[in-house]
C-alpha cells in the first residue's frame, strides 16, 4: 500500500486541474481550446463529484497515476548494464592492448609439441612412426581400437564398395535430404542389438551427448551427475542449464543421499513442482576405466523416481556377453535405461554416435536434437562400416570379446606386478589408466619443492618415450585443463585391443616395466 | 516453501534479439484496437440485457475486462512455445512482454485502458458505495500486478512455478 500512497503524493503535485488553472494562453485559438477543455473538465468533475470528496480524490489519484506512468521513460529491470561517459570510453579504448590471436606457447606446451609423434599411414594395432628420415613400426596401445575394427580388412573392402555407390558425404542434415537407406537400417540394427525400442543416429559421437542431454533436460529440470564423467557429458550438462547436483564418483551411498535431498526439497515446493529429474553417468568411465554399478542405479532410479541417462560411448561393444554394453554386462533390461547414448567411433571403428530410447523419446530428438537437426548426416561409408562391425560382433561375439578379456586380464596382471606403478579401473575394463605410485614419486623427488602437475606429466611423457624405444606406442591422457570441472590425476591411458596377440601384450607390459624402472631410477 | 512475498529467479538478460511468439502479438496495433472494440461490445451486450441498470452493466463490463486482463496478463505463466531453453517458464505474459522492459508503449496503453474504463463508468452511472468499492478493488488488483516494483514478485505463492530449489 506504500506505493499507492506515493502515487497519491505525486498526483497531488501534478494534478491536471491545477496545471490548467494556472495556464494563461495568449492566442485566441489556443485560448478557446483551453476554455473549452477547461469547461469539459469542470463539467466532468461536477457531474462525477456525487457529493463524495473522497471518491473524487481517488479518481484524481488514478488520473495522476496515468500521467505519472505515461511520463516514465522505458527501462529494463534486471540488467547490470553499466553506462559509461565518453571520457571513460576513451580511456578504456586507450588502455586496451589486443591479445595475440594465438597465445605464445608455455614451456610445457612447447616441450609437448616437440615430442609429438607423427604416424605415417593408416591407424591400426601396428602403426608406422616417422622421426626425421627414419621410420619404424610400433605396437599401438594408444587408440580406442578395442575390437580391432579400425584396421579390419573386410570392413574396409565393404566400405570401398559403398563409396562407389553413395559417394563421400550426404551433403545434408537427416531431416532434409541427408537420410540414406543405410542410416535407417543401421538405426533398426542398433535398436535390435542393444535391445531397446528405437534408436537415432548422430553423425558425431561428441555431439551426440551434447544434443541428447540438453534436448530433454531444460532450465528448472534437475540433473544428478557423477563427478567422474568425461568432458562431453560435462559440456552437455553445462549446455542443459538445468540445476546440477554432483555425487562422488561411483559412490552409490552418496548418490542416494543427493537423490533424497533433491526429493525432500521438491516436496517442500508443493504439487506444481514437477521438474524432469535425471541421473547422468557413464557406463565405462573414460577418465578412470571404472564401470558404473547399473543394478544399483536402476534400483535407486525406481526408489527415487528419476530417469537415467547413460553414456555408453566406451562400454558399447566392449562390455557384456554380446558386447551390447553395460545393460548386457549386468543383464538388465535396456528399457530400464531411459536414454542410452552410445558411440560408433571407438569400439566399432567407424564414426558417429547413437541414442537408444523409447520411440517417443527418439522421435522427439528428430525435431529437437540440435546435433541431429543442424548437422549433416553420417557419410554412407562410415554407416556401412559401423553396420558391418556390429554384424561381425553379433555373428561371433565370443571371438572378439574372449580375446579382448584375455588380453585385458593379462595386461592388468602383468602391469600390477610392476613396482612403483598404480593400475586404475575395473578388472574388465580394456581402458587402463596407469599412474606412478606416490611412494615411487617420493623416491624420485629431486631436491626441494613439491610435485606440480607439469612435473608429473613430464615424467609420464618420459615413460611413453622410453616405451616407444622398445616399440610400444603409448599416450598420456590429455585434457582441456581449464574446462574440466575436476581435473583427473595425470595418467598414461592404455587401450587394449582384441587384435593384439598374447605376445604383443606381453611385449607392451615388458616395455612399460623397463621404461618405468629406467625413468624412476634416473638421477634428478 | 510458501511465504507471503517471493521473487521468481531472474535470468537477467533474456535474449533481446529473439522474438517471443507468446508475447509478440500484444504489441500489434490490431490487438490494441481489439481491446477497445471488446470493451465497447461488452458494454453494449450487458446494456441490452433486460432490467439491467447502467450501474450493473458498467460494473459487469468493468469486472469482466479486469478479469480478462488478470487471466491474460497475470494469471497464467509460461509459454506454449519452446523459447530459449524455458527462459520464460516462470513468467506471466506481462513479464514476458517486451523482454521485461518497463514503461513501454504497450504497457502504458494496457495500464491506461482499465483506468479509463473505470473513470468513464463512474461518470455515466451513479455508483453506490458497494459497487464503487467492488469496481475500484478490481482495477486496483490489475494495476498493482502491473507495477514495475512487483516485476517477478509473487504473493501468497500464486504463480510461483517451478522455482529454483533453494
Amino acid at each position: 500500500m506504500d506505493s499507492v500512497a506515493s502515487v497519491a503524493n505525486l498526483a497531488a503535485g501534478t494534478s491536471p486541474v491545477a496545471a490548467m488553472a494556472g495556464e494563461e494562453a495568449s492566442h485566441g485559438l489556443v485560448r478557446t481550446a483551453w476554455d473549452f477543455s477547461f469547461r469539459v473538465v469542470l463539467r466532468y468533475i461536477k457531474s462525477s463529484y456525487k457529493d463524495d470528496p473522497f471518491r473524487t480524490f481517488l479518481e484524481a489519484c488514478l488520473i495522476g497515476f496515468i500521467i505519472w506512468y505515461m511520463a516514465k521513460r522505458k527501462y529494463n529491470i534486471g540488467t547490470n548494464e553499466i553506462v559509461l561517459t565518453e571520457k571513460e570510453i576513451d580511456e578504456l579504448v586507450d588502455e586496451w592492448k589486443p591479445e595475440p590471436l594465438v597465445a605464445p606457447l608455455t614451456e610445457f606446451e612447447r616441450e609437448t609439441l616437440e615430442r609429438a609423434v607423427l604416424v605415417d599411414g593408416p591407424n591400426g594395432t601396428k602403426v608406422r612412426l616417422v622421426s626425421g628420415s627414419s621410420s619404424k613400426s610400433v605396437l599401438n596401445f594408444a587408440s580406442y581400437n578395442f575390437l580391432g575394427f579400425v584396421d579390419s580388412e573386410e570392413v574396409g573392402k565393404r566400405a570401398v564398395e559403398t563409396l562407389r555407390k553413395y559417394g563421400v558425404g550426404t551433403c545434408g542434415p537427416p531431416g532434409f535430404y541427408g537420410t540414406l537407406d543405410v542410416h535407417i537400417n543401421l538405426e533398426k540394427q542398433l535398436a535390435a542389438f542393444v535391445g531397446h525400442s528405437a534408436a537415432i543416429l548422430y553423425s558425431q559421437a561428441f555431439a551426440t551427448t551434447l544434443s541428447v542431454i540438453p534436448c530433454f533436460s531444460k532450465r528448472n529440470d534437475i540433473i544428478v551427475a557423477d563427478e567422474g564423467v568425461n568432458f562431453a557429458v560435462q559440456q552437455a550438462i553445462f549446455l542443459a542449464r538445468s540445476k546440477v547436483y554432483w555425487y562422488k564418483h561411483n559412490d552409490m551411498a552418496d548418490l542416494e543421499r543427493v537423490l533424497g535431498d533433491v526429493n525432500k526439497q521438491l516436496s517442500r515446493r508443493g504439487k506444481n513442482a514437477l521438474p524432469r529429474k535425471f541421473i547422468v553417468t557413464e557406463g565405462l568411465f573414460q577418465n578412470t576405466g571404472d564401470i558404473a554399478p547399473l543394478d544399483e542405479l536402476v534400483a535407486l532410479k525406481h526408489r527415487y523416481k528419476f530417469r537415467i541417462i547413460l553414456d555408453e560411448s566406451f562400454s558399447f561393444g566392449v562390455l557384456g556377453k554380446r558386447g551390447a554394453g553395460l545393460t548386457d554386462h549386468f543383464n538388465i533390461d535396456p528399457h530400464e535405461v531411459d536414454l542410452l547414448i552410445g558411440a560408433l567411433c571407438y569400439a566399432m571403428g567407424a564414426s558417429g554416435g547413437f541414442c537408444c530410447a523409447d520411440k517417443d523419446l527418439v522421435e522427439h530428438q528428430r525435431l529437437s536434437g540440435a546435433g541431429y537437426c543442424f548437422s549433416a548426416s553420417m557419410p554412407g561409408i562410415l554407416t556401412v562400416a559401423a553396420a558391418d562391425a556390429i554384424q561381425a560382433l553379433e555373428a561371433n561375439p565370443s571371438g572378439y570379446l574372449t580375446s579382448l578379456r584375455e588380453n585385458t586380464t593379462l595386461l592388468r596382471t602383468l602391469l600390477e606386478r610392476i613396482p612403483g606403478l598404480q593400475v586404475d579401473g575395473s578388472e574388465e575394463s580394456p581402458l587402463i589408466h596407469i599412474r606412478l605410485t606416490p611412494e615411487a614419486m617420493v623416491r624420485m623427488r629431486r631436491s626441494g619443492g613439491a610435485w606440480t602437475k607439469n612435473d608429473i606429466d613430464r615424467v609420464l611423457i618420459e615413460v611413453t618415450e622410453e616405451a616407444q624405444k622398445d616399440g610400444v606406442l603409448l599416450t598420456r591422457a590429455t585434457y582441456v585443463d581449464e574446462h574440466e570441472r575436476i581435473l583427473p590425476n595425470s595418467s598414461i591411458r592404455i587401450s587394449v585391443s582384441c587384435a593384439h596377440t598374447r605376445k604383443e601384450v606381453e611385449k607392451c607390459a615388458h616395455a612399460i616395466k623397463s621404461a618405468v624402472s629406467r625413468v624412476t631410477s634416473k638421477r634428478r | 516453501m510458501r511465504t507471503l512475498v517471493q521473487r521468481v529467479s531472474s535470468a537477467a538478460n533474456l535474449n533481446e534479439h529473439s522474438i517471443n511468439p507468446n508475447s509478440h502479438w500484444v504489441n500489434l496495433k490490431g490487438s490494441w484496437t481489439t481491446n477497445i472494440v471488446v470493451i465497447v461490445a461488452l458494454r453494449l451486450i450487458f446494456g441490452t440485457i433486460p432490467w439491467t441498470t447502467p450501474e450493473l452493466s458498467w460494473t459487469l463490463t468493468n469486472l469482466s475486462y479486469c478479469l480478462f486482463q488478470y487471466i491474460m496478463f497475470h494469471g497464467i505463466i509460461g509459454t506454449p512455445f519452446e523459447v530459449n531453453q524455458g527462459a520464460y517458464d516462470n513468467l506471466t505474459l506481462w513479464e514476458q512482454m517486451d523482454n521485461g522492459e518497463q514503461y513501454t508503449p504497450t504497457k502504458k496503453f494496457l495500464t491506461a485502458v482499465p483506468i479509463a474504463v473505470f473513470l468513464i463508468s463512474t461518470h455515466y452511472s451513479n455508483y453506490d458505495l458497494a459497487t464503487f468499492v467492488i469496481n475500484f478493488a478490481a482495477i486496483l488488483i490489475v494495476l498493482i500486478a502491473k507495477l514495475p516494483a512487483f516485476h517477478r514478485v509473487r504473493f501468497f505463492g500464486i504463480n510461483i512455478g517451478q522455482n529454483e530449489l533453494n
